[in-house]
């Protein structure tokens, strides 16, 4: 049972660390792509799924640094396009 | 193959739309967690691959959901969380004829606007700002 729940804690723990550097960033007045902290956290957890899903490691420890990475770097593609007066990353 | 990548592009395109519910949350001044629409798409796809995984779904199709949601609604509470431990600020609008930044800028000078003077972290003050928040 510990373990079923071990993929979710994953996520909300990743999740909450990226909600942090968030606010750093927005305290920072950081709020365009090449200046956001959160954003390579983002790319580095997205990475660090798709290299532990290469080396074979469990699906389900895998699947919250890929999705929940993958999700948020597809956010800010998203608010790029939707970005009225010329696309940037400022999520 | 291409299945394969099914997963990866539902989190793909779920979050993208998240993004421009975003962007229309900025624009429209949505700047509460309470408020934002995002917030509630969020919690709609947790909820949505929770009762996925409740029933003889394919895995590779609930988690994208059930993780995506659940990262985007855990990064609003590590947000919320910051902001509820640091000094609450209120943005303040300088309407006199000094010289100073402060006077010129509409209240943003080096003191952040703050009414608590808190010369640090400001998180009152990116409130209105129309994109960079939550």
């Amino acid at each position: 049972m510990a373990l079923e729940l071990l993929p979710t804690g994953v996520s909300v723990i990743a999740g909450g660390m990226d909600g942090v550097l968030r606010a750093y960033d927005d305290s920072r007045g950081a709020s365009l792509f090449p200046k956001q902290y959160s954003f390579y956290y983002e790319a580095a957890l997205t990475i660090a799924g798709g290299a532990l899903a290469f080396v074979g490691s469990e699906s389900e420890l895998t699947h919250p640094f890929l999705y929940g990475g993958t999700w948020r770097i597809g956010s800010r593609l998203g608010y790029w396009l939707g970005t009225p007066g010329g696309p940037h990353f400022g999520l | 193959m291409a299945l394969s990548l099914l997963p990866t592009g539902i989190s793909v395109l779920a979050g993208g739309v998240d993004g421009l519910l975003r962007q229309n949350d900025a624009n429209n001044g949505r700047t509460m967690i309470h408020q934002q629409y995002s917030t509630y798409y969020e919690g709609g796809l947790l909820v949505l691959g929770g009762v996925m995984g409740m029933f003889d779904v394919h895995p590779d199709l609930f988690e994208p959901f059930l993780y995506g949601g659940g990262f985007g609604i855990a990064s609003k509470g590590g947000q919320w969380a910051m902001e509820q431990a640091s000094p609450k600020a209120t943005t303040t609008t300088t309407t006199g004829t000094g010289t100073g930044a402060a006077a010129t800028g509409g209240g943003r000078g080096p003191g952040g606007g703050s009414a608590l003077g808190n010369p640090g972290i400001n998180y009152g003050a990116y409130r209105d700002e129309p994109a960079g928040v939550l």
